[in-house]
């Protein structure tokens, strides 16, 4: 159980509970004894990095004047040992995240968290992860240890249902991890892995409280991450928090709500296939504050696309913000780029002699996201 | 004039449908660097687009003054698109939106556009089917099963499924064809012979809609038969699609049904999508409460499910009348799941462990269970996770968990973005054997 920047005192707080799992000894290429169900799963590099670069976003940059940041509660498993120096200048070794780690620090957590109503609680998971339809498996690193498949695993739909006992009205769990399904699970429903948390907390569906889920994947898909670097959605994530899944809370200050940062991050992970991104649940309400801006202007995710799209490979396109030109440095088309908020003047050239000509967009872009199209004539 | 924006359908899509989108609009013009921002003049409201003669109200959105505005709009399938638009007030601002987007699952590209069944072949051929050909490549039946207790049961769903394929050839022929394209598209109206619209009769059979592709890979539908447009137009439109026309894809066709009714159409795919706002917001315009007026009266049980599903995941204390009505959801159409889910769903909501409401939520999601595939996917994902948490609250509740492990079973091998229960059974027979077809 690693623990960073606790405050005991009293009052609403915000408290994050990150788990980071990269290393499986029991799967392909793992140093322990190989489960007979590895499911093709091996070792990961991106969730450690992952769930290190979320860990310092929360101990650097959160800023939650509502509910301050009282507890992070931090589990990763890499190769060797993480540590981690906090802002205060505290050091220490990170645990690793097998279950034994998980049930403690789980404890911990939803008993810090339930200390006031107004609590924030969040969650934060990447790693492997199975699908069993609606509900996901988190793999913790002590997985295929035992002969029983999800032995050391977290039913996810179990542990935010024991969520449900917490006082903290509101919760957040982000979820980083494949939902792929593994038809395996179904074979025996007396085994759907562990709640990591007392198993008498499931008494009452929670629906007196806020307690969305972000997944990264949609039901019986794949999470990616480029290996060695933070994982996509991580990475979009954070630029949700920290730049553009905003809304003006109250009209008066720049704030985060996972209503917004759903917005962000799936405007950023658009592959423009047609098909929605980042999959929600429990979304309801207009949603509460996580993070404020302070002393800082939010940016947008603006996607522009030419009509027709022929026109893209010769066009330059501009955007211009309070005199700033933002010039595509590539040959991206659709174009996604962050631009500051306020008036902005989209265009597209061509060099002589010109074959399209565009019709310019003056616009005033809004957080968190916005899509403008060109007409080429 | 007052100045509007006016929500048009660009047509990219043979059979257009029509659904509410949800608009929100903020002003622009007012702000400034010091200024950042304002609260939305108008949020989550419902516009009708696609809809041949929509009302003004329906499908317009009526602004302060002339000036710039940022447009958002959510799309039921999830999508959403942001604009600036300039609105003056000499004429409205017409701002369209891409059928293709906003429509589930519909295809695409205008290029793969699909032919119309219709061209060539009746709404629905009213023989049943002697087959004297060899499969075709693309099949589309309508079968009856009686409704007794138990029977089609979650439990024992492998043996019905396979009983339903093996007697299909008895069942209704909409369609049978070479298909040579990638994809078509079938209006579905009136009622075949062999299936009854007697819903509350006890001999009432359920309908079902078979799709396979040269007699494999079928995709089984539960067909909310009797439900009419009333308009003349087919109330359903289904569509299929497949990757390619050689080779193993050929036989693999997608399959979508979808209501065409644009307010029900909507509310079951904001339901399926989970996303209960955008359900809240259609089902309180005019025109769904009309048409709900309308079902009541034509005692329509599945715009009856739809209703009761909303009402279900709704913190709202529903009238007594209303409660007393979803009961009779339930007792009186003894053949359809969705009544009881819904029914045993809000219960839940509202109770805890080891109260009588929560034994009483508990056997109606068993009841449900044994009464077969719901209609509608946010009813298996409702089922699914009331089971669920059944289980979690009860870990000696051995009955629970095996209609859990059934209707997960039945969840994985359903198409989650589609409205209604769309089970492909060639994923279906992969799945290991639950624990009741073990025994």
């Amino acid at each position: 159980m690693t623990t960073f920047r606790l405050d005991a005192t009293e009052g609403p707080g915000t408290h994050v509970f990150i788990v980071g799992v990269g290393t499986y000894p029991h799967l392909k290429g793992g140093a322990g004894n190989p489960t007979p169900q590895p499911m093709g799963m091996g070792q990961l590099t991106s969730p450690p990095l992952s769930a290190l670069k979320v860990l310092e976003w929360v101990d650097k940059d959160l800023n939650n004047p509502v509910a301050p940041l009282k507890s992070i509660e931090v589990l990763v498993s890499q190769p060797a040992p993480a540590s981690y120096t906090d802002k205060t200048g505290v050091t220490a070794v990170i645990d690793g995240a097998t279950l034994a780690r998980f049930v403690q620090s789980a404890q911990a957590w939803f008993d810090r968290a339930s200390s006031d109503p107004n609590n924030v609680a969040i969650f934060y998971f990447c790693g492997h992860g199975l699908g069993d339809g609606l509900n996901s498996q988190l793999l913790l690193s002590d997985y295929g240890s035992e002969n029983k498949p999800l032995r050391h695993a977290i039913n996810f739909s179990a542990f935010r249902l024991s969520m449900g006992a917490c006082k903290a009205t509101k919760q957040l769990f982000l979820l980083d991890a494949c939902r792929v399904v593994d038809p395996t699970m179904l074979v025996d429903p007396f085994n759907l892995g562990d709640s990591g948390l007392a198993p008498g907390n499931v008494t009452k569906l929670p629906t007196h409280i806020a307690n969305p889920v972000i997944y990264s994947a949609k039901a019986g898909e794949q999470a990616f991450g480029p290996p060695g670097e933070i994982s996509y959605f991580t990475e979009a994530l954070l630029h949700g928090l920290s730049r553009c899944g905003v809304y003006l809370s109250k009209g008066k200050k720049w704030a985060v709500s996972p209503n917004h940062l759903q917005i962000a991050i799936a405007g950023l992970l658009d592959d423009y296939s047609g098909k929605p991104h980042c999959p929600v649940d429990g979304l309801v309400g207009t949603g509460f504050e996580i993070h404020f801006l302070d002393n800082k202007l939010p940016e947008v995710v603006v996607c522009v696309s030419l009509k027709p799209s022929t026109g893209s490979a010769e066009a330059k396109i501009k955007a211009t913000c309070s005199g700033v030109d933002h010039v595509r440095g590539n040959q991206d088309h659709p174009w996604r780029t962050f631009l500051p908020f306020g008036p902005c003047l989209v265009n597209a050239e061509f060099a002589a002699p010109p074959k399209y000509s565009a019709a310019p967009v003056q616009l005033y872009l809004q957080p968190p996201w916005q899509e403008i199209e060109l007409e080429l004539v | 004039m007052t100045p509007t924006i006016k929500f048009e359908a660009l047509a990219d899509t043979a059979h257009p449908l029509s659904r509410e989108l949800l608009c929100t609009v903020w002003p622009l013009d007012s702000r400034s660097e010091e200024s950042p921002g304002a609260e939305p003049i108008v949020e989550g409201h419902p516009i009708l687009v696609g809809s041949a003669n929509p009302r003004p109200e329906e499908s317009e959105v009526s602004l302060p003054t002339p000036g710039n505005y940022l447009v958002d709009l959510k799309f039921p399938n999830g999508r959403r698109t942001r604009r600036s638009v300039s609105v003056t007030a000499d004429e409205p601002y017409r701002f369209f939106v891409q059928e293709s987007r906003y429509a589930t699952n519909g295809p695409r590209n205008p290029s793969a556009a699909p032919t119309s069944f219709l061209k060539d072949a009746p709404r629905v051929v009213m023989s049943a089917a002697r087959s004297i050909f060899a499969h075709s490549e693309l099949e589309v039946r309508l079968s009856a099963t009686q409704s007794a207790p138990g029977f089609g049961s979650l439990r024992a769903l492998r043996g019905f499924l396979k009983d339903l394929e093996s007697e299909s050839s008895d069942a209704v022929l909409i369609n049978r064809e070479r298909a040579a394209d990638l994809a078509h598209t079938v209006e579905i109206d009136s009622t075949p012979a062999n299936v009854d619209a007697e819903f509350q009769s006890a001999t009432h059979r359920r309908a079902w809609l078979l799709i396979n592709g040269q007699g494999r890979d079928t995709t089984v539908v539960p067909f909310p038969n009797g439900w009419t447009s009333g308009s003349g137009e087919g109330a359903f439109l289904l569509t299929v699609h497949r990757k390619a026309t050689t080779g193993d894809e050929a036989t693999k066709w997608s399959v979508s049904l979808q209501l065409r009714d644009p307010s029900y159409g909507s509310l079951l795919d904001y339901l399926t999508r989970r996303d209960f706002q955008g359900s809240n917001a259609v089902s309180q315009t005019m025109r769904t409460t009309a048409l709900a007026a309308l079902y009541e009266k034509q005692m329509n049980p599945y715009a009856a499910a739809a209703g009761a599903y909303m009402l279900a995941i709704t913190d709202e204390d529903a009238h007594a009348e209303q409660g007393h009505w979803i009961g009779n959801l339930t007792e009186r159409f003894s053949w359809l799941p969705d009544g009881p889910i819904a029914q045993g769903y809000r219960l839940l909501r509202r109770t805890e462990k080891g109260t009588k409401e929560f034994h009483q939520a508990r056997l109606l999601l068993l009841k449900a269970a044994d009464r077969g595939l719901p209609y509608f996917t946010i009813g298996l994902t409702l089922l699914t996770e009331a089971l669920n948490f059944i289980s979690l609250a009860s870990p000696e509740d051995v009955e629970a968990k095996r209609s859990l492990a059934a209707a997960m079973s039945a969840q994985i091998a359903c198409v989650r973005n589609e409205a209604f229960c769309t089970l492909q059974t060639s994923r279906y027979y992969r799945l290991p054997q639950g624990p009741d077809e073990r025994m």
